[in-house]
């Protein structure tokens, strides 16, 4: 008892000072991961057109869900914290994940992707990071991040589209808006949205894209990849650019119905 | 038993050494401001590009640690040669202990400087005035009695050329900056580069309203501030 006495006063103080990082681990609870398709409505870009989009897909890894706040490298046995450099900051502590590689096909009526396991608390961000589809992915997305496919229309003329973008290796998506309170007895799944339209920014996800501009042969169709030259080539920088930012992804939380 | 003891003994003195307090004892913050070698000295990009700076104006807005005021606001040209010191921009006397409270605004960067590659010479002089306060330094300055103890910003030069704000290892690139030279003058301007898309560029996943090179490089630049060399801080554009 003597000896006892000092070593557990010791190590009290010591979890004390240490942030009482041996305290009881938080609740959790399970939910599925799903693609939404709810996101990708008709939208009307800058230049006129009203982008209707057919087919969406993309390749991405690893899920992680966030609380509110700047980021801190606390806890976690479930996961780590990833750090973005030079984009500092742009999250809270990692209390949610899903692990593994996933082909995100938005349109598909059944797009469970996995189980996420998420700590009981409030989230705010979500983050991803997107990858490179396998070669048994199906053409084109094969060897490719995302794939859009879809038909611009204004005054009273139409093409349709097929865009192929590839993201920088080891590219993340941090910051993807993720409001929601999970406890306990949280049940439904998680929505995975891609968006067609930011409101926050009152942007759209083909803004600047001058499609007729692009169908040099007027065929109605026009096929933009990363081996795009000229106008076209920027279009695919433009198009990725927005594809790569946070403000056309969320994550929402969808109660049983 | 003894051990026990001993162990306990140790912990308490560690605990006791960490909150860092020696009574009336005080010591010296000495507070500096360092560009880096890429700086003072230039740097080659990976395109090729050797990067001269004749100027680099750091202008603070204010700068504390230890809760007392280094200085309230001071500008340095931190392309001035230092032998790795840095420049002194201001010191403190505080009680002695461990401080990880520093922050500090970066008000102003004013740049001149010249890219040389194959016998092409582009300048630039270029200024921005997005105020950032920089705070939540991951670092901190341990004061001894009676001893100087150092905190240093570091002022990472090198991010102005880097091609990406997302990856952990993004390319040092001038070429974009040189071809934004569209009047071919060799000086590359403010509205030139506002007139230049960003190419393959990859602002980050808050970048979705960069589209052009002179918003990039002012995103950039809200992000060179940093301590004791590698430690990041929280950057917090300061809006008007």
């Amino acid at each position: 008892m003597r000896t006892a006495l000092p070593l557990a006063c010791a190590l009290f103080l010591w979890s004390a000072f240490a942030g009482c990082e041996g305290a009881a681990e938080p609740s959790r609870v399970t939910l599925p991961l799903r693609a939404d398709a709810s996101g990708l409505s008709p939208a009307e870009s800058d230049l006129g057109y009203a982008v209707e989009i057919t087919e969406a897909k993309l390749s991405v890894a690893d899920f992680t869900f966030a609380t509110p706040g700047e980021l801190h490298t606390r806890w976690l046995r479930l996961t780590s914290v990833a750090r973005a450099h030079p984009g500092h900051y742009e999250g809270g502590s990692v209390i949610g994940e899903l692990r593994g590689r996933f082909v995100v096909d938005f349109m598909a009526s059944e797009g469970t992707l996995g189980t996420a396991t998420m700590l009981v608390g409030t989230y705010a961000s979500a983050n991803f990071r997107f990858e490179t589809a396998e070669d048994d992915a199906a053409p084109p997305l094969a060897g490719h991040t995302a794939l859009l496919r879809g038909r611009a229309s204004r005054d009273d003329a139409s093409v349709t589209f097929t865009f192929v973008v590839d993201a920088p290796a080891m590219r993340e998506l941090v910051g993807a808006p993720f409001e929601a309170t999970l406890t306990e007895t949280s049940g439904g799944a998680l929505g995975f949205r891609l968006l067609s339209y930011d409101p926050r920014s009152d942007a759209t996800l083909f803004d600047g894209i001058d499609f007729f501009a692009l169908d040099a042969d007027e065929a109605g169709e026009i096929i933009v990849d990363p081996t795009s030259e000229g106008a076209a080539s920027e279009a695919y920088f433009e198009l990725r650019r927005r594809l790569l930012a946070h403000d056309f992804y969320d994550v929402r939380h969808l109660p049983e119905e | 038993m003894k051990l026990y003891y001993f162990l306990s003994a140790l912990v308490l003195a560690l605990l006791a050494s960490a909150c860092g307090d020696d009574g009336d004892a005080e010591g010296t913050i000495v507070v500096t401001a360092y560009g880096e070698e890429f700086v003072e000295e230039g740097l080659t990009t990976d395109d090729g590009w050797d990067v001269q700076f004749d100027r680099f104006d750091v202008s603070f807005g204010g700068v504390s640690i230890a809760d007392a005021i280094v200085t309230a606001a001071t500008t340095v040209d931190v392309a001035v040669p230092s032998a790795g010191q840095g420049h002194e921009i201001g010191r403190v006397t505080v009680p002695t202990g461990t401080y990880d409270d520093a922050r500090f605004t970066i008000t102003r960067v004013a740049i001149e400087g010249r890219a040389q590659k194959d016998g092409v010479e582009k300048r630039f002089a270029l200024a921005f005035d997005d105020a950032v306060s920089y705070s939540l330094c991951e670092t901190s300055t341990r004061v001894r009695k009676g001893a100087e103890a150092r905190f240093e910003i570091t002022i990472h030069a090198d991010h102005l050329f880097f091609d990406s704000r997302a990856s952990a290892e993004p390319n040092l690139l001038f070429q974009a900056l040189a071809d934004a030279d569209a009047d071919d003058d060799d000086v590359i301007t403010e509205d030139e580069l506002e007139a230049a898309g960003l190419g393959a560029y990859d602002p980050g996943s808050d970048g979705a309203d960069i589209d052009n090179l002179w918003d990039y490089l002012e995103r950039l630049i809200t992000e060179i501030g940093h301590a004791d060399g590698e430690a990041h801080c929280v950057a917090t554009r300061i809006v008007d």
